[in-house]
């Protein structure tokens, strides 16, 4: 397929999945923020600021809304993100199904005088959750309407890719706030919980495992278990099978494949109980994102960046005398 | 009581009671109050119908077009972008008789036309024994340097053309333009005629109309015809979401089964085209394209174009693409060069012009100016290069500032406009008003879609846009002013099947 019309799919899964995980996130972090002292409070909104180059000079819950919820320019913005997807969606509406354009154009609709105040009218947990309501319903309908074929797999591989580095994201953004408490206080069970909570998997992990929420099993499961979607691992190895859904014909798209395998073997090999034990979490952290983000760059590279004129083409003249002179 | 003329009391319960206006041609009436024979079928329709009838029809028809989203985009208006291309459920009904008449007429023109751009690219003999002014061409806007001496296959420069048309008071066409770049509007003929399947099945059976729905197959295999690979890759290229004719693009791409593609989708390499795919370069040898010459390659033409692409214009001169239409159409359809299509009928032909065309008054003559300068009021006054209805003035409908600023500007300019005769457009009975709704006439035009397989095989799609001023006196159609469309029955002929 035309690397443009691919490209417009792989966007239109990331917007979708970002918007999703960026309400998600302020969600879960205004709930706890409920329970807490203005100091600590603080300490979540400067860490979220900072994971999403929000530049806030004083960081809190209304400068954070007003940026990654209503900002007409910034890249997370919840917004924008979804205007973005519409905008994605009319220019392939042959490429995608009926049924989500008609999802997409609805929400556009609703969406497009939103303002902070309006916002706030609504209720934060309430738009928030119309916002993962959108995501879910959107990426359900891709898959339930949509042929399997390569339109399908770009989509889904945008979703996967942003997945996979918000999953990394949510882990710096609550490594910070681990981070912060190293004066000996008690780990804070709440910010792992809110971890959890921000991928969805505080139930799932209550199921895996038990209600107790230990530091290691945390990690565990958000990193390396391979049945939780939002897992990294999982989020991995659903990039790989996406990718035997798009026809590779370079060796460097032969080469992604590989380079997905390998990071899925490299999460299995991490010990989650001497991540805990070393206090090394910043590290592992900052390697998987770098990790991922070249995955990120290879898929670009691989599929709708790299074609280009072997030669810069110049003027041919058609030749003097051939115009005719008054 | 059937449709008449007569001045009847009762004028909101009978919808034809209906009066055309005197001195112009109208289509379902003839001068003496008469129903023409063609119309019968029609005219009793519609009388059976009544408004309430032929409301619910109208608002049916128009459902179906939202739903489907087909609509255009009015530059002038900078809000909400998409419009819906209005439509009256009342059809045009032309015997085929005048069909005939006409289609003999459009493929002489065409045929012209297509050696007229073959001389003015090769030999030029038509300026060298003086029956066209050289400057004309020389200080064309849409001259194209990079056209010259390149062999077109089949001799074929314009693929697709949509002439203007109107009837005159007698009711015979003539030619108003010739539109030979990219001209658009058949998606709307071809989804008029599904609307109108749809909405009046029965009536639409009676008739007996020819069908359009072959177009997309006519021009694919057109296309497909002009290139010597046997199995060619043929792509169109649109400028883009934001343009007005972009639901057309994308409705021809998907009708013939061909990629849409933009001017990024695109690279030239060795001069050679090719679409940038997900696996690879793809070689492309067809270019249906919707872009205007000037954006179609940034290296040749318009350096600050985004829509084409760089070295097309070294591709196509080396004969390894084929362009439909071929870039530099437009010196032909040029307001100027109109006046002289008779004359190249007459000279590659050697035939009397079998279509009317209208009396053009040109700026660059001197013994035309002063006529222009003090008959303002009665003139339809163009700038040469425009198309779509922009930079237009009817003169009788213009206030005394416009007119006092076109004399300006023509003043200054003169070789950059034309005048031409206010043109006594037909009306056909049309569906007015949403409150108090009536069967009223409006003016007219034809648009019909002409494809050139080579010089002298043209075929000419039975049917053609009909657009209708919707305002009353209104004598511009054009879609970008307001105008909304009809669909347009070809009878057919008492033999044919």
């Amino acid at each position: 397929m035309l690397s443009r019309l691919a490209r417009g799919l792989y966007d239109l899964g990331r917007v979708v999945e970002r918007a999703q995980h960026v309400a998600r996130i302020l969600e879960v972090n205004h709930k706890m923020s409920l329970e807490r002292t203005a100091s600590d409070e603080g300490e979540i909104w400067s860490a979220i600021s900072d994971s999403f180059s929000c530049h806030l000079a004083a960081p809190d819950e209304r400068g954070l809304y007003a940026t990654l919820i209503c900002s007409p320019d910034h890249p997370y913005s919840v917004l924008r993100c979804v205007a973005e997807a519409r905008d994605e969606g009319r220019s392939m509406r042959e490429q995608i199904s009926e049924e989500m354009w008609l999802h997409l154009n609805r929400t556009h609709l609703e969406l497009q005088s939103m303002t902070y105040e309006r916002v706030m009218v609504i209720g934060r947990s309430e738009f928030n959750r119309r916002i993962e309501i959108f995501a879910d319903a959107l990426h359900g309908l891709a898959d339930d309407t949509m042929i399997r074929d390569e339109s399908w797999a770009f989509l889904r591989l945008g979703k996967l890719i942003e997945r996979a580095l918000m999953v990394c994201r949510i882990l710096d953004i609550k490594r910070k706030s681990v981070a912060s408490h190293s004066d000996g206080r008690p780990v804070d069970v709440y910010q792992w919980q809110a971890l959890l909570r921000s991928l969805s998997g505080y139930e799932p992990y209550r199921r895996a495992y038990d209600a107790r929420v230990v530091p290691q099993r945390v990690l565990e499961f958000v990193l390396q278990n391979p049945d939780f979607p939002r897992s990294l691992t999982c989020t991995l190895s659903d990039i790989q099978t996406t990718l035997s859904f798009i026809s590779s014909s370079s060796e460097r798209q032969a080469n992604l494949g590989l380079t997905v395998i390998e990071l899925i073997e490299e999460l299995q090999s991490i010990d989650a109980q001497l991540i805990v034990a070393l206090g090394s979490l910043e590290q592992e952290v900052n390697a998987l994102e770098r990790a991922c983000s070249e995955i990120e760059k290879a898929v670009e590279i691989a599929y709708f960046t790299s074609l280009r004129p072997s030669s810069v083409p110049i003027v041919i003249s058609p030749g003097a005398g051939l115009v005719p002179q008054q | 009581m059937p449709l008449s003329q007569t001045s009847a009391a009762h004028r909101s319960a009978n919808p034809m009671d209906y009066r055309a206006l005197s001195g112009f041609y109208d289509g379902v009436f003839a001068p003496n109050g008469e129903v023409r024979p063609e119309c019968r079928s029609l005219v009793s329709f519609i009388n059976k119908t009544g408004i309430e009838g032929l409301q619910s029809l109208q608002r049916d028809a128009d459902l179906s077009l939202l739903n489907q989203g087909i609509t255009f985009t009015v530059y002038a208006d900078d809000r909400g972008t998409e419009k819906i291309f209005p439509f009256d459920v009342i059809p045009r009904v032309i015997t085929a008789e005048r069909w005939e008449k006409l289609t003999l007429g459009l493929r002489q023109r065409l045929q012209a036309i297509n050696l007229l751009l073959q001389d003015i690219y090769s030999e030029q003999r038509i300026i060298k024994e003086k029956i066209i002014p050289a400057e004309l061409i020389a200080q064309s806007a849409h001259f194209c340097r990079a056209t010259m001496g390149v062999e077109v296959p089949k001799g074929v420069y314009v693929h697709v053309a949509g002439v203007d048309l109107i009837e005159n008071e007698s009711g015979a066409f003539v030619v108003l333009e010739d539109n030979l770049r990219v001209p658009s509007g058949v998606s709307y003929l071809l989804e008029n005629r599904i609307v109108m399947s749809r909405v009046l099945p029965d009536l639409l059976k009676r008739h007996r109309v020819r069908r359009v729905d072959h177009y997309p197959q006519i021009l694919l295999d057109a296309l497909r015809s002009m290139s010597s690979n046997s199995n060619p890759v043929i792509v169109v290229l649109t400028p883009g979401i934001y343009n007005s004719a972009y639901f057309e693009h994308s409705y021809l791409a998907a009708q013939m089964g061909v990629q849409l593609v933009e001017g990024r989708d695109l690279l030239v390499d060795g001069n050679h085209l090719f679409m940038k795919t997900t696996s690879g370069l793809k070689p492309v040898d067809v270019v249906y394209r919707r872009v205007d010459d000037e954006f179609i390659d940034p290296i040749a033409f318009r350096s600050d174009s985004m829509l084409g692409v760089p070295g097309l214009a070294n591709a196509y001169r080396k004969g390894n693409v084929i362009l439909a239409n071929a870039p530099g159409t437009g010196v032909v359809d040029d307001k100027a060069m109109y006046a002289f299509i008779p004359d190249a009928i007459r000279f590659y032909l050697n035939e009397e012009p079998l279509l009317k065309q209208v009396p053009t008054y040109m700026g660059r003559r001197s013994e035309d100016l002063p006529y222009i300068l003090s008959h303002l009021e009665e003139l339809v006054i163009k700038p040469t290069d425009g198309s779509g209805g922009y930079g237009l003035l009817v003169g009788s409908m213009a206030s005394q500032k416009e007119l006092s600023d076109i004399k300006r500007a023509i003043e200054q300019a003169p070789e950059k406009f034309v005048a031409q005769p206010i043109q006594r457009l037909s009306t056909l009975p049309t569906l007015v008003g949403t409150k108090s709704a009536d069967v009223a006439p409006r003016h007219v035009d034809l648009r019909p879609f002409c494809i050139s397989r080579g010089v002298d095989d043209i075929e000419v799609l039975p049917g053609g846009l009909t657009r209708v001023a919707l305002r009353k006196g209104n004598l511009v159609v054009n879609s970008s002013q307001g105008g909304g469309s009809k669909d347009t029955w070809v009878l057919q002929d008492q033999g044919q099947s």
